[in-house]
């Protein structure tokens, strides 16, 4: 017997094809070029950041310059525009080996969707930096747990139990209240 | 490869595979535009690595992979780079309305848990078989003849239709 839904996606495929209205490959060009813009233009200003507070750091009241104290002016730059240390991605993914995913928080929030069959899993969510990290985990749509790590610079772990009650996801929402913290998780099935 | 080349490979795969995908991400989501900016951006990363990507066995499978993978993430509904992509848009024409029955039928995949939903539109329009899906979704052949099953069922349900004329997968 032919299968029913064969002529139900045939027609939803032919419905909806007309309709598509690709942007192209242009677009995707300029899309990709002004990425690689944006991306050079903040390593500029932050190339500039630093040569100048270094410089103004450096300087004394009459003008003179003297020479750098200890902390180096890339770590001095970094705290500045980017807070928490240099390596706090380092710190964070080595809090919990074997992450899926690991990334610097932006200014908003990340949401990270992990495929699990029914079943006990332990999440491991680790982060180093200089806020709060409020972390929020849905099961199946809905809002399991939450709970805001204390981030610090030489970086908090976390563990999480879930029961997935059957197959499905698992979202983690990190918050863009951690802003500039480095995060690392793994979904663990136990 | 030369660079012309590379540029030309990139447009005809894109001009090949962006609707057919757009109609995947579309089952899947059940708005059109969502599906686009998918669709639109698994191609921007493809394009960005795409002297790599484009020597792979199969390229279409690494773009259709990233923007699967960009559906499941949710990673559209957080990343502020999809505005841009939205000033992109051509201006929409206007068109026919959806028919009833792809309304229907958007709608009753909408009721499937997402896993069921994905398998049932990697197969029905993704053309992927039980075992390629699998491999996708990194589990065992009879779970996704499991999730196909209910599918299929719970489709039936949602339109209607008796339930043995539902095939068994």
């Amino acid at each position: 017997m032919p299968d029913p839904l064969n002529s139900l996606f045939d027609d939803l495929r032919r419905d909806t094809l007309p309709q598509v209205r690709p942007p192209g490959a242009e677009a995707a060009r300029r899309t990709v070029h002004r990425r690689a813009t944006v991306r050079a233009a903040a390593l500029a200003a932050v190339v500039i950041a630093v040569g100048g507070t270094w410089i103004v750091s450096q300087r004394n009241l009459d003008g003179t310059i003297t020479p750098a104290a200890s902390a180096s002016a890339s770590t001095y730059a970094s705290d500045m525009l980017w807070r928490g240390r240099a390596d706090k991605t380092e710190i964070a993914a080595a809090l919990v080996p074997g992450a899926s995913h690991s990334d610097v928080m932006a200014e908003h929030d990340q949401d990270v969707g992990l495929e699990a069959d029914g079943g006990n899993y332990r999440l491991r969510v680790g982060c180093a930096g200089p806020a709060p990290l409020p972390v929020t985990v849905m099961v199946n749509e809905t809002v399991d747990q939450q709970q805001t790590l204390q981030c610090t610079d030489d970086g908090v772990a976390r563990d999480f139990e879930i029961t997935v009650p059957s197959a499905g996801s698992v979202r983690v929402i990190l918050s863009g209240i951690g802003q500039f913290d480095a995060y690392a998780l793994r979904l663990e099935k136990l | 490869m030369p660079a012309d080349d590379v540029s030309a490979d990139f447009d005809a795969v894109y001009a090949a595979q962006f609707a057919d995908l757009t109609v995947q991400l579309y089952a899947y989501f059940g708005d059109r535009q969502e599906a686009q900016d998918v669709v639109q951006e698994a191609f921007c990363r493809a394009l960005r690595r795409w002297s790599k990507v484009s020597r792979y066995d199969d390229p279409v499978a690494w773009v259709r992979r990233v923007a699967w993978n960009l559906a499941v993430s949710r990673w559209r509904r957080s990343r502020t780079a999809l505005s841009f992509l939205r000033r992109q848009r051509p201006q929409e024409p206007v068109v026919d309305g959806p028919t009833t029955v792809r309304i229907e039928l958007v709608q009753a995949l909408a009721a499937l848990p997402p896993v069921q939903r994905r398998a049932v539109v990697l197969h029905y329009l993704g053309d992927m078989s039980v075992a390629e899906i699998a491999e996708r979704e990194g589990v065992a052949v009879g779970t996704v003849k499991s999730w196909l099953h209910r599918g299929r069922t719970g489709l039936a349900a949602q339109l209607h239709q008796p339930s043995e004329e539902v095939r068994r997968a």
